[in-house]
């Protein structure tokens, strides 16, 4: 660009225009638009001015189409100073991709996309991007969509909620840590609501109690006491775990994977409730004075019953709770496990890579 | 221990082939208890009838090589223990044809051979059947008969006090044994018609009526085909779910009264309604099959619920046990041979599932089988010692505002968070307390003055929390007060749920999440499951792959372009709850068999060592005889056989509810 992209450069009327149009806040003006403004009768003159400030960089044309025809009209859109004197001192090339990188706003655009609408060749390409990178004008985000591809935007703006993944993308990663560390606060509230003091004295049922449950009318019907969404995005506010800002519709995705991970349960459609089972697991709901890894001899087998093993508290231990007297056991995972080669293939795995979380609700 | 699967001229089997094992699951496990109960031959000709379906004798002695002798005398072993059943090749023989005692080994040659399941089930719950029966009565003489029982397949009275004519005290104690375990349905009579092929005699049922009909109602040559056949098969089915009744038998089981006394003095007892000595008995697995369901139940509840609610659940379904809808529906089995009736069939209608599930849904509410909270007060004063639970046990359970808990000082739950909770709960519960003295406690306040009546509110409580379960109904209460156990809905609800968890432990817990959310999007893709799941597609792809290779999921290719790329196609998934439950399932039972053969191979290489411990004069000294080696060595041995049998007793607390309580 050979001249000069400064304001001070043009003529007065053109000066005018452009400065109208940078108050005025518009994003584009049609021609009538800027007839109107300028107070200017003929097209001739209005358009000079126009000539000249597209000359200078500080205007550019858009083309839009009205509603209900398939008309086609052209728009001006103002430049502001700086960004005319960043582009004017850019190169034709790096300023041609500059435009498109500018245009696809805070989606970005895939570099493949970039050389076919420039029609530049992938050298030139590469060299204009780093050039421009480098002058911070332009930075590379990872899409979540699709991590292979690189993706460049403008260096000031914030990547939409499609090219970032929402709340749970951290890099553009799912963030694994982050979304159990909230399941597990998610649940223990809901838990809290759903059992009276489930938490309290490490997990034990107070005053040698065998149970301790809220009465039915707390938990369903009319008047339910269980907790909603809105309660728990309120919860999860207010305890400042996060400075990420959870929509209700985030809230609801972590309550459906609770209630996938069968920890949580719907109620009357709009209240959640824990499951007695998820308790027991975390080690909460105890009876006092009773050996939880004790064998269960008045009981049919069954595979809730997991968690009363070593191996469930202190994964990776083998246990050696079972075989006190000569009784029927306290149970460990295998025993139940069918011997198949698979099964035990695919049991093996788990165990290496061992879900700790809500394990222990002590480690929270 | 291996052999090929043909035998050669003359070759006598004395170890089990393997088709006995590849054949499939069941008769791999069966033949694995029948060798030990009653040794490999019996086991091969069991594994043989299983391949062929049914056999004649002397087909069943060219292919199984036995002497004739050898294999009238297992055949026998095997009809008494209900693991075989016959039924004559032609229909002409009248219904006699059972007893001709004299004449059946000349006979023998006449009748097809079938095997049957029900003997072997006996078989391998044998110890548990036992166990049960001696925590049921502190007596341990019904425990005496029902090992009998079970190891000789029926007995009669008659036969099992032979050895105790002489002890008049003893012989009337165990024919009262006998009468309490009839009486709660333990044991049952049997009659020729349990040793027959069930299909076959329902072919002649149907035969049977088809020719009285046509007999009986000349007019009907006039009615349409179709119009007859459904009314044939309506009289069919009550015609054979008469004979299923046994309702003969059941009159003659107490016809023994003061009348025969005087040729029976011996078995006398001088108390009425004693049971007819002549009558063989047999052991009522559905019978036991409903004491397991409640154990299932029970458990769950616990592990929904709470434990004293399991409890409570408990005395539930004790009282009503004896009444409620039996675990494997005979009703459903006769639709299913009702089906295939008739020169042309469209097959089993599911429709007729469904029907006869609403119908059974609805028996389940019938008069005898609800429950208010005075019944259960009255089996927690007579039972709860036998479950475990006292009335002391129950106060306090339930959260209460009012309680001890603000009393002591400590800070109540839920003021910190927000007081006005607190104040809205008490005020419920006392309203709720006014309307249950209302309706359902003014019975047992009027019988009984000394009836404690919050002790009525915390059952009550219990068992609203109990009709509370949104995911496994344990009660439903129709009116306030009024309960009952939905037995048809809730079962598969127990089956569906108990999968599940199997699943979670087993594929571990991320596979539950990708199953239930697959289950509740009904066709969805990888990318799909990623948003809802939270996972990353790389572990979700593991999972279901993890997930295909048992079948949990079947895979739909969905084709993106016109031709059809499979390079292009995406791939969706959705559940096949039935074939992923039976793939399960017969993998468990295809472990149960591994386990007792990797216990027959353990006691193959000890077996010297066992001998030696079995001998009569090292048996009690082993301490002083035994090598500190071989002590170390059986030791290891009988850890070995504990886990074993550990194993195996899980994995049938497995087959209980994925075999039986699978469907209607």
């Amino acid at each position: 660009m050979s001249e000069e992209a400064s304001v001070t450069a043009v003529s007065e009327g053109a000066r005018l225009m452009h400065e109208k149009m940078i108050e005025d806040g518009k994003l584009s003006y049609s021609q009538e638009d800027l007839m109107l403004m300028m107070h200017m009768d003929s097209t001739q003159d209005m358009m000079k001015d126009a000539q000249e400030l597209l000359n200078r960089g500080l205007l550019k044309i858009l083309e839009s189409t009205l509603k209900d025809s398939k008309e086609k009209r052209i728009m001006f859109a103002p430049i502001s100073e700086q960004e005319a004197q960043k582009v004017n001192s850019m190169t034709n090339d790096e300023a041609m991709i500059y435009s498109h990188i500018a245009a696809s706003g805070r989606e970005g655009i895939w570099t493949k996309t970039l050389k076919a609408k420039t029609n530049l060749h992938q050298h030139v390409v590469l060299r204009c991007l780093k050039a421009l990178e480098s002058q911070s004008y332009i930075k590379s985000v990872k899409s979540v969509k699709h991590p292979q591809r690189k993706i460049y935007m403008l260096y000031h703006l914030t990547p939409s909620i499609d090219v970032t993944g929402g709340p749970w993308f951290t890099d553009s990663e799912l963030d694994t840590d982050f979304i159990d560390s909230l399941l597990i606060i998610v649940w223990k509230f809901v838990a809290s609501k759903t059992y009276p003091r489930c938490f309290k004295m490490k997990g034990v049922i107070a005053n040698g109690l065998k149970q301790y449950s809220y009465p039915s009318e707390i938990l369903v019907g009319m008047g339910s006491q269980l907790p909603t969404l809105g309660e728990i995005g309120k919860f999860i506010a207010k305890s400042g775990v996060t400075t990420v800002e959870l929509g209700l519709s985030d809230i609801k995705s972590l309550c459906d994977v609770l209630v996938y991970d069968e920890k949580l349960e719907l109620v009357n459609e709009r209240c959640y409730k824990a499951t007695w089972q998820s308790v027991l697991e975390a080690g909460g709901g105890r009876i006092e004075d009773v050996d939880i890894y004790a064998a269960q001899d008045d009981q049919i087998f069954n595979i809730g019953d997991t968690y009363r093993t070593m191996e469930a508290v202190s994964p990776g231990a083998e246990s050696n709770a079972d075989g006190k007297d000569g009784k029927v056991v306290s149970a460990t995972v295998n025993d139940v496990l069918p011997s198949k080669a698979v099964l035990s293939a695919a049991i093996e795995r788990n165990r290496t890579h061992v879900h700790f979380y809500l394990d222990s609700w002590s480690r929270i | 221990m291996t052999r090929p699967n043909t035998l050669s001229e003359n070759e006598v089997p004395e170890s089990l082939p393997p088709f006995t094992k590849t054949q499939s699951p069941k008769s791999f496990l069966y033949t694995k208890i029948l060798k030990n109960y009653l040794g490999e031959q019996a086991a091969y000709v069991y594994a043989l009838l299983v391949t062929n379906e049914r056999l004649s004798f002397k087909r069943l002695l060219q292919i199984s090589h036995l002497k004739p002798s050898h294999l009238r005398k297992i055949l026998v072993s095997l009809v008494q223990l209900n693991c075989v059943v016959y039924y004559p090749k032609s229909d002409r023989l009248t219904d006699d044809y059972a007893g001709r005692s004299g004449s059946k080994g000349r006979q023998s040659g006449s009748y097809y051979y079938y095997h049957n399941e029900e003997g072997c089930l006996k078989l391998t719950y044998a110890d548990d059947i036992i166990r049960r029966i001696r925590k049921e009565y502190d007596d341990e003489y019904p425990a005496t008969i029902v090992q009998n029982v079970l190891s000789i397949g029926h007995l009669t009275i008659r036969a099992f006090l032979q050895p105790l004519k002489s002890d008049k005290e003893k012989s009337s104690a165990i024919q009262k044994a006998f009468k309490r375990l009839v009486d709660d349905k333990w044991l049952s009579p049997i009659s020729k018609n349990s040793f027959l092929n069930e299909f076959d005699r329902f072919n002649k049922t149907f035969k049977k009526v088809v020719a009285s009909y046509n007999s009986e109602n000349p007019e009907s040559k006039t009615i349409s085909q179709t119009k007859r056949m459904s009314m044939i098969k309506e009289l069919t089915g009550e015609k054979f779910l008469e004979q299923l009744e046994n309702v003969d038998l059941t009159s003659q089981l107490r016809g023994w009264g003061p009348s025969s006394i005087a040729a029976d003095d011996d078995l006398d007892t001088g108390l009425p309604g004693m049971i007819n000595p002549d009558i063989p008995l047999t052991f009522n697995f559905e019978r036991y099959l409903k004491r397991i369901r409640s154990a299932h139940l029970a458990s769950e509840a616990r592990h929904r619920v709470g434990e004293i609610s399991s409890k409570v659940y408990s005395l539930i379904l004790n009282r009503v046990e004896l009444k409620s809808r039996s675990v494997r529906s005979e009703e459903a089995r006769m639709q299913r041979l009702l089906a295939n009736l008739g020169q042309t069939t469209v097959g089993y209608d599911p429709y007729n599932d469904v029907e006869c599930s609403r119908r059974l849904a609805l028996k389940d509410q019938s008069t005898g089988l609800t429950i208010r909270v005075p019944d259960i007060y009255r089996e927690l004063k007579s039972n709860g010692k036998k479950f475990g639970v006292t009335e002391a046990d129950l106060l306090g359970t339930i959260y209460d505002p009012a309680d001890t808990f603000n009393k002591s000082g400590k800070r109540p739950l839920e003021s910190n968070d927000d007081g006005k909770i607190v104040k809205k709960i008490k005020v419920k519960i006392e309203n709720d307390d006014d309307d249950d003295e209302d309706d359902s406690f003014s019975l047992s306040v009027s019988s009984s003055n000394e009836v404690d009546p919050k002790l009525m509110t915390t059952l009550l409580q219990h068992m609203k929390l109990l009709a509370t379960d949104g995911k496994i109904p344990f009660l439903v209460e129709t009116s306030p007060g009024v309960f009952y156990v939905p037995f048809t809905e809730l079962i598969p609800a127990l089956t569906k749920y108990t999968f599940k968890q199997y699943l979670r432990h087993i594929l571990g817990p991320s596979c539950l999440r990708v199953y239930n959310c697959i289950e509740e999007q009904g066709l969805t893709d990888e990318k799909n499951l990623a948003k809802h799941i939270l996972m990353k597609e790389n572990d979700i792809r593991s999972v279901l792959s993890k997930m295909q290779k048992f079948r949990l999921i079947e895979v739909q290719e969905i084709p993106k372009t016109q031709d059809r790329s499979a390079m292009r196609a995406s791939f969706a998934f959705r559940i096949r709850y039935k074939n992923g439950l039976d793939i399960f399932k017969n993998s468990i039972i295809f472990n149960m068999g591994e386990v007792l053969d990797s216990l027959d191979d353990i006691k193959m290489d000890n077996k010297i060592l066992l001998d030696k411990v079995s001998r009569d004069d090292v048996r009690g000294r082993e301490q002083e005889l035994l090598l500190a080696g071989e002590l170390q060595q059986l030791q290891k041995y009988y850890e070995y056989e504990r886990q074993a049998l550990a194993k195996f007793s899980r994995m049938r607390s497995a087959i209980d509810v994925f075999e039986f309580m699978n469907g209607v």
